[in-house]
This record gives structure tokens, sequence and C-alpha cells, in this order.
């Protein structure tokens, strides 16, 4: 098998893009086998009356909404976690290792090629991403600048929780699964994430998009860090306490956020960090003062 | 690991459905060789997200449609 280690370097900014700076290659080891409201800008507790209806751990109750009030109508964000990559603060640095040639990569069960290993680190965090060697053909593929790019868009915090990106020369295998599941007979998944800190990508007829790409890993950052130290299952005294927060609150992030305990963890989370630094976070503290309290004891200083 | 035998989906406004694990593709029924037992789905902003539960209540893994 042959091994190819370069190292080079990436900057990534807002102006210049990524410039690589390869240097000498030198050996490595190969494993043997395997491996969201447009517009929406917080304002203060926007609004009094009830209007949706939030579940919390299988009970119901109603709260407020929160968000921008439009000719004296109150809207709530869809997916406010999808609308936070322009709040998000400017992209970091981010150093880029490799490529290291890998014959037979198991981007999942069943799809198994040739592959390129990087490692994408940013901060003191590293990444190890896996790209595939050709993709499926008429199929589009994030390439490892736009996998970096990505990357370094992301609050820290949230970063810390991405172990592996693995880049898929071909559609997700549970997709034609889906398509009839779901009556969507052009069923492509963009994206999955595992509870592991797994992020997958797969080839899509379109552009990769850095910023949505971004703003789903942080949203699955979420799920990932409540899930470990939380548990499943929504019954531990800490699912509990973000449960009485948001009734304390009586406001709710987004509407996707109203559909789970787990999804309004993940939405505020994403609000919280994408903004920490920003004078909104300001504003989103006071809407969600108690739900950022704890936040506040989860992440402390980190960024 | 063996599978305990169903999956239910679950999507907002259409009752629960449960298949038995056997009728679906391995890739749906585990997530990394831990079965899925419940799969929550939802349309946000016109895209699918589909979350995979295990038998625990964990979320397991999330795929979003592009």
């Amino acid at each position: 098998m042959r091994t190819d280690d370069r190292r080079s370097t990436l900057r990534t900014t807002a102006q210049s893009g990524v410039t690589a700076k390869p240097t000498q290659p030198k050996q490595a080891a190969v494993p043997t086998a395997p491996a969201k409201s447009a517009g929406w800008t917080p304002q203060a507790r926007a609004s009094s009356h009830a209007e949706h209806t939030h579940s919390h751990a299988g009970h119901t109750h109603e709260l407020p909404l929160v968000g921008s009030r439009n000719g004296g109508r109150s809207r709530t964000p869809d997916v406010v976690s999808q609308d936070l990559a322009s709040l998000m603060p400017q992209p970091a640095r981010a150093t880029l290792a490799g490529p290291r040639d890998v014959a037979n990569f198991t981007f999942e069960k069943g799809v198994v090629g040739p592959a390129k290993q990087y490692t994408v680190t940013v901060g003191n965090h590293s990444v190890k991403v896996t790209m595939p060697v050709g993709t499926q053909q008429g199929l589009h593929n994030a390439d490892i600048q736009q996998v970096a790019r990505t990357l370094a868009r992301m609050p820290a915090a949230a970063l810390r929780e991405v172990k592996e990106v693995r880049v898929s020369p071909q559609q997700n295998p549970s997709d034609a699964f889906w398509a009839q599941k779901y009556n969507r007979p052009d069923f492509r998944s963009y994206m999955t994430a595992g509870r592991e800190g797994i992020v997958r990508f797969y080839p899509q007829t379109g552009k990769f998009n850095e910023k949505s790409a971004a703003s789903s890993i942080l949203h699955e950052s979420g799920h990932v860090w409540s899930q470990r130290e939380w548990g499943g299952g929504y019954t531990s005294r800490q699912w509990k306490a973000w449960d009485n927060a948001a009734r304390a609150d009586g406001t709710v992030v987004s509407k996707y956020g109203q559909s789970s305990l787990g999804e309004d963890v993940s939405e505020t989370t994403a609000v919280y960090l994408a903004t920490r630094g920003t004078r909104q976070h300001d504003q989103y503290r006071a809407m969600f003062p108690n739900r950022f309290a704890i936040l506040d004891a989860r992440f402390g200083a980190q960024r | 690991m063996k599978h305990p035998g169903t999956i239910t989906f679950v999507e907002k406004g259409k009752p629960d459905e449960v298949m038995s694990a056997d009728k679906v593709p391995d890739s749906v029924a585990f997530y990394e060789d831990v079965p899925v037992v419940r799969v929550v789905s939802e349309l946000v902003e016109k895209k699918r997200i589909i979350r995979s539960y295990g038998a625990d209540g964990a979320l397991l893994s999330t795929t979003r449609e592009g």
C-alpha cells in the first residue's frame, strides 16, 4: 500500500479563502482496515401570549413565542440554527495535514473504496477527514478545502464534538428506503451525524454549502454532548432541569426546538455558542436566561 | 448485535408505523451495529430530518435531506 503524507497549512478567512503550503512528504502509518429564519433578529421578549404548543418530556404546555413582531404578528423561526451562520464569528485558522492514501477505506458498512485521509486542526482540536478518490458519476462532493473551511466556521466548543468527517463517494445506502418510506422519489441525504461525533457528507447534484453545513453540524453537536452527558430518553435530572428552565423562561427558540426537549437543547445551544462574544448574545440571554445559565455552567469559559 | 425485532416510525401528524426490522435495510435497522428501534422524521423548511434512536432512547444518528 502506498503511503503519501504531505503537510500543508490552510488559512481560512472571509477574504482570502484557503491557501495551502505543502511541505516535504513523510512516511506515516496507514490503518490496515477501515475504519436555521431569514431576517430573524432577536428582540427582547417579544410576545407574552401563548400561541404554540410546547411538548417536553412527554407532557405538553403552552409557551409564548419569541422573535420579531411584524405587523403585530409574532414570528418564530422554523430552525434557528440554520440562520446562525451569519452571526458566527469569522472563520478561524485551519491547519491541514495530509493526505495519506488508504487503499480500501470503509466509509460505512457496504461502502468501501480508495480514500485520502487528512487531519484538519482548528485551534487545538483536530478532526480526521476522509475524502473519496472519485465520486458517483454526475454528482458533486465537498472538497477538502470546503470541509476545512466548514469546520473552521464552527464555534470551538461545538467543533470539539466532531471527531471525524467522512465524505462518501456515493449516495447514502439508506436513501432508497427513505425515498420510498416518505414518498420522496428524489430523496438524497446530504449529511448524517452520529452520536460518536462522526459526520458524513454525501454527494449532491448541487454545490456544497459551507455555511449550511456548519450550521447543521453546530445543531447536531448539541445532541452529541447533551446525549452523552445527560443520557437518552430525556428522563435524567439534567433533562428535567432543562425542562424547568424552559418553562421558567417561557420562550421558544424555534419551531423545530418545540418538537422535543432534545431539539430545544440543540437549538438553544446553537444560538448560545454561535453568538458568544457578540452583542446579540445578550439579547438572546434576555430571552432564555435560565437555559443560558445551564449552558454557562456547561461551557464555562470555553470558546 | 441482535435486533430486538421492530422499528417504530414516527411522523408528525401521522399514526406511528411499526415495521419488522428484517423488512428494512441494515443501514436503517442498525447504526454502527447498534439496533435502531425508533425513527422520528419531520419536514423542516421542506427538507426531511430523520432521527434514529436506540433501545435506551438515545439518539444514535441524524440524517438530513439535501
